[in-house]
C-alpha cells in the first residue's frame, strides 16, 4: 500500500497496481488474481478521485491479465492504495533473492531516482517533462523483465522498492550467502535524480536506508549525491536479476528485445567474509 | 540583516522550499535556518550549498541545529531549477493559436503551416519555438504541422510547449517534439529573449 505520490489520481491508480504486482514477477511467477485495498478521506475528498484511483488501477491489471476479485476500504485521513496479488508458479521454478553465486553479474531493469524526483515533484520544482518521464516508468509493469529472466534463466531476483537498490542488494547478499559489488557508474540513473539530491529533495527514506545498511557497505569515493540515489527508496522500481556470467549478454540483449530499453549490467556477485557485503566502486 | 526562519515540526521536503523561498524573496546576506532532524539539517545544507553560499551548523542539542547560511555574493541571485531552459537572449517565437490570424478555421491552420515551413526555410532562425493554449495541438500527435517541426528541430531550434496546456487536453504523453515546459521556464524565456515575435 502506498500514499498518494503523484497529484494524478489515474496515474496514481496504475502506479501502485504496478507497485503491487512486481513481487510476482520478481518470483518469476504469473499474477492471476487481485484485490484492493483503499484507504480513502471519504468526509474531505470527492469519490470520483477515488474511481479515478480504481480506473488506473484496473487499466494495469487488464494489462497484465489478472482478474480483480474484490477488496477492502476504509477511511483513513490520508490517501492510500495498494493491491495484494496473489500469483502462481512450479515449486521447483521459483526465483528467490537465496541463488546469487558468486561470478553471476547483476542487471537493473530500470533506472533509479523515483524518491527523490517524487520529493521534488511536492516542492514543486520537477518540469513537467520529467514529470512525465517518472510517470511512465513507474506505471511500467515488471512483466517483460520477468519473462525475459525466465527465458534466459537467472540463478536470484528481487525487486528494487522501498529498501533502495543498496537495502535490495543486500538482502540477495545475505540470502545468498554472498556479496555484491556495484558498480556506481553503470546503475541506470534518472538523470535529474543527481541533480535534485545535490539541491537536497531527499525523502526521509533515504537517510533511513543509509544510517540502516551503512555497516554493511563498503565505498570507494564516491560523492554524496550518487550514494544518495542508491540509498534512494523506490516506488515500482525495477528488478534486480542475478545471472550466471555466460548468459548476461544473453540476458541483456533479451531485455532490450522485448523494450527494458534501460536495463543494464551494474554489478556483480563475488566471494568476501563475511559474506553479505555491499562493495560500491 | 538577519532573516530568521523556523523550519521546526515541519518535513521534507518543505524546509528546503521555504529556505529557498526565504533567501528568493528577501535581500538579506544572512540567514538563521532552524530545524529539529537531521534530514532536515542535510537537505538545507544540501541546498544551500548547491546554489552557492555558505553554511555553518550550530549544533544546539536536544535534537535541534540552527543553521546559519551566508549568501555568497557570486552565486547566482536565482535558484536554479532542474531541467529549466536556460535563457539566452536569442529570437523567441512565442505561438498562442493552432491558426495564423482571425478568419475561417480551415484557412487558419493551412497558414500556419504554411508559417512554420517557411520558417525553417527562412534565416535567422529562431533559438526557441514555444507554444501555449491551443497552440500545444501543434506539437502533439495528430499535427499537420510536425514534418516542419521536426526540420527545425533538426536544425537545432528548441521546441517547448505549455506543459499545463498539455495537461488540460489531455495530450501530454501525445507530445512529438521537444520538451514540455512550465510557467517558470516560459516567462523567463520571454523576458531573457533579445527578440520575440508574438503570434
Amino acid at each position: 500500500m502506498i500514499a498518494a505520490i503523484v497529484d494524478d489520481p489515474y496515474s496514481f491508480g496504475m502506479i501502485a497496481a504496478a507497485n503491487g504486482i512486481s513481487d510476482i514477477y520478481a518470483m518469476g511467477g504469473k499474477p492471476i488474481t487481485a484485490m484492493n485495498i483503499v484507504g480513502f478521506p471519504s468526509e474531505t475528498m470527492d469519490i470520483s478521485v477515488l474511481s479515478l484511483i480504481l480506473q488506473g488501477a484496473l487499466a494495469k491489471l487488464n494489462e497484465a491479465g489478472i482478474i480483480l476479485v474484490g477488496g477492502h476500504s476504509i477511511r483513513n485521513d490520508e490517501v492510500k492504495f495498494g493491491l495484494s496479488v496473489t500469483g502462481t508458479i512450479h515449486p521447483d521454478r521459483i526465483v528467490t533473492k537465496g541463488g546469487a553465486k558468486v561470478g553471476d553479474r547483476l542487471i537493473m531493469t530500470k533506472p533509479i531516482g523515483t524518491g527523490i524526483l517524487t520529493t521534488a515533484l511536492k516542492a514543486e520544482m520537477l518540469p513537467a517533462d520529467v514529470l512525465k518521464k517518472l510517470v511512465a516508468q513507474m506505471t511500467r509493469l515488471n512483466d517483460k523483465a520477468c519473462d525475459a529472466m525466465l527465458e534466459i534463466g537467472a540463478n536470484a531476483c528481487t525487486d528494487v522498492t522501498g529498501f533502495a537498490l543498496i537495502g535490495h542488494a543486500c538482502e540477495m547478499a545475505e540470502a545468498s550467502g554472498t556479496s555484491i559489488e556495484i558498480d556506481s557508474k553503470k546503475v541506470p540513473m534518472i538523470p535529474e535524480a543527481l541533480q535534485f539530491a545535490h539541491m537536497g529533495l531527499i525523502p526521509e527514506g533515504m537517510y533511513a536506508n543509509w544510517e540502516y545498511r551503512a555497516p554493511m557497505v563498503n565505498t570507494g569515493p564516491i560523492d554524496e549525491d550518487t550514494m544518495s540515489v542508491l540509498y534512494d527508496p523506490q516506488t515500482s522500481g525495477g528488478l534486480l536479476i542475478c545471472v550466471p556470467e555466460e548468459k548476461t549478454a544473453a540476458m541483456l540483449a533479451k531485455l532490450h528485445e522485448k523494450g527494458v530499453n534501460e536495463a543494464a549490467v551494474m554489478g556483480k556477485v563475488i566471494e568476501s567474509s563475511p559474506a553479505g557485503k555491499i562493495i560500491v566502486i | 540583516m538577519v532573516t530568521e526562519l523556523d523550519c521546526r515540526k515541519q518535513t521534507c521536503p518543505l524546509p528546503v522550499v521555504n529556505t529557498k523561498k526565504a533567501m528568493e524573496k528577501s535581500t538579506d546576506d544572512k540567514f538563521d535556518v532552524l530545524v529539529d532532524n537531521i534530514v532536515s539539517r542535510d537537505n538545507v545544507r544540501r541546498f544551500v550549498q548547491s546554489q552557492g553560499h555558505k553554511v555553518e551548523i550550530e549544533d544546539k542539542g536536544g535534537g535541534l541545529w540552527n543553521m546559519h547560511v551566508t549568501r555568497s555574493p557570486v552565486a547566482a541571485k536565482k535558484t536554479t531549477e532542474v531541467g529549466s531552459v536556460p535563457t539566452t537572449g536569442g529570437l523567441v517565437v512565442f505561438i498562442t493559436t493552432d491558426q495564423l490570424g482571425v478568419g475561417e478555421e480551415r484557412l487558419g491552420g493551412i497558414l500556419m503551416k504554411a508559417f512554420l515551413n517557411t520558417l525553417h526555410d527562412s534565416e535567422p532562425k529562431p533559438e526557441k519555438i514555444m507554444f501555449i493554449n491551443n497552440a500545444v495541438k501543434l506539437t502533439t500527435e495528430g499535427s499537420d504541422v510536425l514534418d516542419s517541426l521536426a526540420a527545425l528541430t533538426e536544425d537545432g531550434v528548441q521546441i517547448i510547449s505549455c506543459g499545463t496546456c498539455l495537461n488540460y487536453y489531455g495530450i501530454l504523453d501525445k507530445l512529438k517534439f521537444g520538451i514540455a515546459g512550465n510557467m517558470y521556464d516560459i516567462v523567463n524565456n520571454l523576458l531573457e529573449a533579445g527578440k520575440v515575435i508574438k503570434i
